[in-house]
């Protein structure tokens, strides 16, 4: 990690809260950037924060991101992998992280079910949410490929409902695309996210320019960082 | 850049990006097939050099065994190779005397831990057809396998491949790529001219056909028709 990575480690400690109740996050980053983005996340949630979580994998196979935070040295102890791709994936790269597997992206309205209790899709056992203290998805837009956008919101809206009522009522979702490529869906999470924070292609937190009449009218600034708000819909 | 929401990555060869549709695909694995002096270093090169541009990290692996300090001698004679992204933006990877000691297993392996170090948004391996040499049987599956995991990787990565006499495209290592890009030389009369032809580019409405290129100090390889 460069020393711009690093500050992006800091700037996530500081404005992603998850000691407080659930909440959603959306962050903005250029297409090129996005594992970059992940991993700094990572490092921030597990290493900073030394919380416990989530990561679905439907990009790419969770060996990959494992991989990553081995080689960078990030805590994979608190981490579950939900992996909704390595069924589709003729990959030979081995893995020996706690991971569980859907069987594919395509049904992903079943997805919420399986992390709250499993049903017909899912090969492993179920995740524990009630352990779980963030969930982040690697990446929400990889569901355009194999869903309709309606049944991408539906999901959106199921999974957030679910983890905003989960018992503990404390998970953190992170949710990390590129606004650029898919604006449609990045104003949909926009509308129920409840910040967003949207980085420059050199991995610097930028104005963000409000797009929505949900938004406050003063976005807050710290420390030349300056978050969006946006009202829960 | 994208087309349809599929992201691309400008590919820093003037001329080209116009046949493929604004660029490469993103995440894509392309080879880059030609002669000896057709311009395959070079153009992959420019490649790095223009993501250093940009701020994109780049990730050159030299499977020769050649030390870093020739590669970098020939690639200053280009004005777009700028010393101070050397080691920064293009970090350079010698996999040559790897490739004595291991499987192509193992071979995967240092690739995958290289670029997880190093995070790269665009990758060389030159040449690609050094390591299909060194392995012999096990290439076939050697190329599958490195391919897939390159895509995972979330880059683009340029395979360059040395062309055979009385080959059009190392066939070995065709077969798994997204791209295909042809760099040829043709003797015409008493010039030898160089062409470029996009034989393949997954999901790319792309130009086909020849067409000329020019290799310059300012820019490396040139699409001529791009001029017009």
């Amino acid at each position: 990690m460069n020393e711009k990575d690093l500050r992006l480690v800091m700037v996530f400690n500081s404005e992603i809260k998850v000691n407080g109740p659930g909440a959603l996050y959306l962050i903005s980053a250029k297409y090129t950037n996005l594992v970059r983005v992940n991993l700094v996340l990572l490092k921030a949630l597990l290493d900073e924060k030394k919380k416990k979580g989530i990561m679905i994998t439907i990009d790419r196979p969770h060996q990959y991101v494992s991989h990553l935070l081995q080689l960078h040295g990030i805590d994979q102890n608190g981490l579950v992998f939900v992996d909704a791709i390595s069924s589709h994936s003729s990959d030979t790269k081995g893995g020996s992280v706690a991971s569980e597997f859907q069987r594919g992206p395509f049904q992903i309205e079943t997805l919420p079910d399986f992390l709250s209790g499993g049903n017909g899709t899912s090969i492993g056992a179920p995740s524990d949410l009630t352990e779980a203290e963030f969930i982040v998805l690697d990446n929400v837009a990889t569901l355009l490929t194999y869903n309709t956008m309606e049944s991408v919101q539906a999901f959106l809206s199921k999974f957030v409902t679910l983890v905003m009522k989960n018992k503990h009522g404390r998970i953190v979702t992170v949710l990390v695309m590129d606004k650029d490529i898919h604006g449609p869906l990045f104003e949909y999470i926009s509308g129920i996210a409840d910040m967003v924070i949207e980085l420059t292609s050199d991995m610097q937190v930028k104005q963000m320019a409000p797009g929505s009449a949900k938004v406050p009218a003063a976005p807050e600034v710290q420390a030349g960082v300056e978050v969006k708000d946006v009202m829960r819909a | 850049m994208t087309t349809n929401g599929f992201p691309r990555l400008y590919s820093g060869i003037p001329g080209l990006d116009d046949m493929i549709e604004g660029g490469f695909p993103f995440p894509s694995v392309v080879l880059v097939a030609g002669s000896a002096g057709a311009g395959k270093t070079t153009f992959a090169q420019k490649f790095l050099f223009s993501g250093a541009e940009k701020g994109e990290q780049g990730l050159y692996i030299s499977t020769l065994s050649e030390p870093a300090q020739w590669m970098l001698r020939y690639a200053s004679q280009f004005e777009f190779a700028k010393p101070e992204f050397y080691g920064k933006e293009v970090v350079y990877y010698d996999l040559g005397t790897e490739l004595r000691k291991h499987a192509g297993s193992e071979i995967l392996d240092l690739i995958d831990a290289k670029i997880a170090e190093v995070m790269p948004t665009r990758i060389v391996i030159d040449p690609i057809t050094v390591v299909g040499t060194m392995l012999k049987d096990d290439y076939r599956i050697f190329a599958f396998d490195l391919t897939t995991r390159l895509k995972n990787w979330q880059a683009v990565t340029l395979l360059t491949g040395e062309v055979r006499p009385g080959e059009m495209y190392p066939a070995e290592i065709s077969y798994a790529v997204d791209g295909v890009i042809l760099l040829m030389l043709s003797d015409e009369g008493d010039a030898r001219r160089k062409y470029i032809e996009v034989l393949k580019m997954r999901g790319t409405n792309h130009l086909t056909g020849k067409q000329s290129v020019d290799i310059t100090r300012k820019d490396g390889v040139i699409v001529l028709k791009a001029r017009f």
